[in-house]
């Protein structure tokens, strides 16, 4: 067997959580490698989000372990987490409605450990509609523009790892796609992982290094490539 | 001459009436706005800040000025420590936090009775008084309304401009994805509820040479801030707390002055019913959907 040369950036091990009613994950595993884009996948109501929410620190973890970067998180509030170097979209987006699209990336500044002045150049060129947006409400933006921003704001500080939970939810057609091009740059830096939470083929099949796949609050199987660009294997983790 | 002097005054009292709505409405403002948190706590810790004036006025000798700038820090410490031991436990549900501060106002104010008696000797209203065809205008209160432009400018600045502002800001529009960004949310709010006391406290001690210096003198202040803050509403706590004292001062002044202080006092409640009405969210928020399809027309 072939050593590993990259290491680990994230290490999720047999992690229960959930809500006050029950829980959802029942001892999930997954790894992230450096660099990677890494999805998962699975149907409504799985537990994608509520993984995404644990790994972030919002849902507190009830056993099994999480580290990040190689350090122990698992019991570490959110905010600790993010200062660590955790990016996060959340399914909803989380613009800040009150606050200016300025204002909203400026929020991104308290993610990571630098306090960089931001690059809003390198903001524009990916998502150049924002420019002329700046002092516009969060909350004034369409759906895809919130999308956009979100990732922006998230990456602005240069995280090492995003999680990016549903970006095509609710996001027209052509904005998803522009959304696949930025990933595929993002990934081509080789500077953020990203562990990419989707239901869409085009945008897992146009990104994706690997998959796992969810059902019932575990892991069920993991996707390669191949995997992935068959759409009868996609359809048969992902479709009612 | 005659007219002159009337327009002078009407001013003078419409600049009063819109300092004493702004001081009085500004610490429960900032904590309702901006956590939102009814403070009914608010009125004694105006209280405190008349009582620390007082006291390092009268016992410790410090100059009034630095009499006020003390009661600030006290209060906004006793604040920050309110916050921490007691208040935090009851975020996200605000009848539970509104009845806690009102026991805390009943502790405060009972306390303060039992310590320091049933009144403090008052404080002399600093600076004199200037006359002008037959009316009178108080140099204090010009100073308080000098005090209260720059308390707006300056809250405008910090809430604008520095990382606590935009830190506090998200925080209140959404908690849970400002510190999933990293905000050391609890922190915030130990500051936030820190600032809106120290603010009342502020408040307190500026407006203490005006009035009697006892322990239930907060609720004097209670009617009038509450009103301000409800017609201003919690959109945006700098122009809801300037919008409306401005608002209610311009309707309480020629009426207060034409029918005298009672019917002002009326008009300003029928005033306030009638905004409240028409802009159930407040003035603040009228404000924000203007500017924004002002923005929105801009962009297009
Ligand atoms: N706040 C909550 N309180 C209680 N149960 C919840 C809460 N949020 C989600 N759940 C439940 O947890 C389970 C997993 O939800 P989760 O949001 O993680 O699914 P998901 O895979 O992200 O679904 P989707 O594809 O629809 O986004 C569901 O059964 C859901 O009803
Ligand atoms: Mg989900």
């Amino acid at each position: 067997m072939l050593t590993k040369l990259t290491m680990d950036i994230l290490l999720v091990e047999n992690v229960v959580a959930g809500y006050q009613s029950s829980n959802v994950l029942q001892g999930v595993s997954i790894s992230l490698s450096e660099g990677e884009i890494i999805s998962v996948v699975g149907r409504n109501g799985v537990g994608k989000t509520t993984l995404v929410r644990t790994i972030m620190g919002l849902l507190p973890v009830r056993s099994g372990r999480i580290e990040f970067a190689g350090k122990q998180i698992t019991s570490k509030a959110a905010d600790h987490r993010a200062r660590q170097g955790i990016g996060y979209v959340p399914q909803d987006r989380g613009i800040f409605p009150d606050l200016t699209v300025e204002e909203n990336l400026r929020m991104g500044r308290f993610i990571g450990t630098k306090r960089n002045s931001l690059d809003f150049e390198s903001v524009f060129n990916n998502f150049p509609f924002l420019k002329e947006r700046l002092h516009q409400r969060g909350g004034t933006l369409s759906g895809g523009q919130q999308e956009m921003l979100a990732i922006a704001r998230a990456l602005i500080n240069q995280p090492k790892l995003l999680l990016l939970d549903e970006p095509s939810d609710g996001v027209q057609p052509s904005i998803v796609e522009e959304i696949g091009q930025f990933l595929l740059q993002l990934k081509a830096t080789g500077e953020v992982t990203v562990l990419l939470v989707e239901q869409n083929f085009d945008l897992l099949q146009t990104v994706s290094d690997r998959a796992y796949a969810m059902e019932k609050g575990m892991v069920a199987d993991q996707l390669s490539v191949d995997d992935l660009n068959n759409d009868e294997i996609l359809a048969a983790h992902i479709a009612m | 001459m005659e007219i002159d002097a009337l327009a002078l005054s009407l001013t003078y009292q419409f600049g009063t009436n819109a300092a004493f709505l702004f001081l009085s409405a500004l610490g429960l403002i900032v904590i309702l706005g901006m956590m939102n948190i009814i403070n009914l706590a608010h009125g004694e810790l105006m209280m405190m800040g008349a009582y620390a004036a007082t006291i390092a006025n009268n016992q410790f000798g410090l100059p009034f000025p630095l009499a006020v700038i003390v009661s600030f820090f006290a209060v906004a410490i006793f604040g920050a420590i309110l916050e921490l031991l007691i208040v935090r436990r009851f975020y996200g549900r605000e009848l539970s936090a509104l009845v806690v501060t009102w026991g805390i106002s009943l502790i405060l104010g009972q306390g303060t009775f039992l310590v320091f008696g049933p009144f403090m000797p008052a404080i002399k209203i600093p600076g004199g008084s200037y006359s002008y065809g037959g009316f009178s205008f108080s140099e204090y209160w010009l100073v308080l309304i000098g005090i209260s432009i720059s308390l707006v400018i300056g809250l405008y600045w910090l809430y604008r401009y520095t990382s606590y502002g935009l830190q506090a800001r998200a925080t209140m529009q959404n908690a849970e994805i400002a510190k999933a960004l990293g905000v050391p949310t609890n922190r915030v709010y130990t500051l936030t509820f820190s600032l809106g006391a120290g603010l009342a406290g502020l408040s307190g001690a500026l407006l203490a040479p005006t009035s009697t210096i006892a322990p239930f003198m907060g609720q004097q202040f209670v009617a009038p801030a509450f009103i301000t803050v409800v017609v201003g509403g919690a959109t945006n706590v700098i122009s809801g707390a300037v919008g409306s004292s401005v608002l209610l001062s311009a309707i309480k002044t020629p009426i207060g002055m034409a029918y005298g202080a009672f019917l002002g006092t009326v008009a300003l409640l029928v005033a306030a019913l009638v905004i409240i009405r028409i802009m159930p969210d407040g003035i603040s928020a009228t404000l924000q959907k203007i500017m924004d399809r002002r923005r929105a027309r801009h962009t297009l």
